[in-house]
């Protein structure tokens, strides 16, 4: 049987700093800028303006959903299936559904659009690593870095 | 063959080809094309195939690498191994996981229609400028 996983990684959207957590934690302090961060999904199921929607975690919005944002930041993927109006960066995959209207630019490791999907003049970048997950190693939260 | 059958295309692996290539029904590329490639078929870019080129037809499935805008006037299909640098216009895309995209993207039921337009009016303004003056 294979050992439980009790810690994930995660990276700072603040200091880009990485570091890890427990599974099931929900928001945390970055023990380099010490400011807090979502680690838990989002998901939109209605209409929603914001200025940063960040998690490290994913942001979901669902058919009824409606993002407004100047900036959508989900290290661990997006995916939408209602309406994104937002330029938005992630470390995971995007996935754009069947009847989704994306607005905006995006940056991307990977990209999946499903058939149907509107797509409004944004700029794509895919595969990118827009936050360096790839360049730096995580450590873990209260290990004394510094 | 009779009259009226399908045809298709093919550029193979081994042939390279600068300029314009106009097809009807359908076309596959596997090999290298610089220019523009033109069609109101279905065009496939094969694996292995790189075109330099700007595409315009109706339906196009890119399975190699494509730098260059595309235009599909019915689908856009990107392929896991598909790797495409321009814009695409296209009222459907579908882009499969693993597809490599750089360039400005515009999908849905009015973005060919948008693009015919702009080209309608760029024709007759581009012939205004090469007209001769007196």
């Amino acid at each position: 049987m294979p050992p439980e996983t009790t810690h994930r990684s995660v990276q700072c959207y603040h200091c880009r700093r990485r570091f890890e957590v427990g599974v099931r934690a929900v928001t945390v302090s970055c023990p380099g800028c010490h400011k807090r961060l979502v680690i838990e999904d989002l998901v939109i199921k209605n209409a929603q303006a914001y200025t940063k929607l960040q998690t490290c975690g994913r942001v979901v919005v669902q058919r009824r959903g409606h993002v407004m944002a100047t900036l959508v930041e989900a290290h661990a993927g997006i995916e939408v299936l209602g309406v994104l109006e937002a330029n938005a960066i992630t470390g995971g995959g995007v996935r754009i559904g069947p009847k989704a209207t994306w607005k905006g630019d995006l940056a991307a490791r990977t990209l999946r659009v499903d058939a149907g999907a509107r797509i409004v003049g944004g700029r794509f970048a895919v595969p990118d690593d827009p936050l360096g997950l790839a360049r730096t190693t995580p450590e873990r939260a209260g290990d004394g870095a510094s | 063959m009779a009259e009226g059958t399908n045809q298709t295309t093919t550029i193979g692996a081994d042939t390279s080809i600068t300029g314009e290539i106009s097809f009807e029904s359908a076309a596959q590329v596997y090999g290298r094309v610089e220019g523009k490639i033109v069609g109101k078929g279905e065009l496939r870019i094969g694996s292995g195939a790189t075109c330099r080129a700007a595409i315009d037809a109706g339906r196009v499935t890119v399975d190699g690498t494509v730098e260059g805008d595309v235009v599909g006037r019915d689908r856009v299909e990107l392929t896991a191994k598909a790797r495409v640098t321009g814009d695409v216009t296209a009222p459907k895309l579908v882009v499969n996981e693993g597809a490599s995209f750089y360039g400005h993207c515009r999908v849905g039921p009015d973005a060919g229609k948008e693009h015919a337009k702009s080209v309608a009016e760029a024709k007759p303004a581009a012939k205004g400028v090469g007209a001769p003056t007196a």
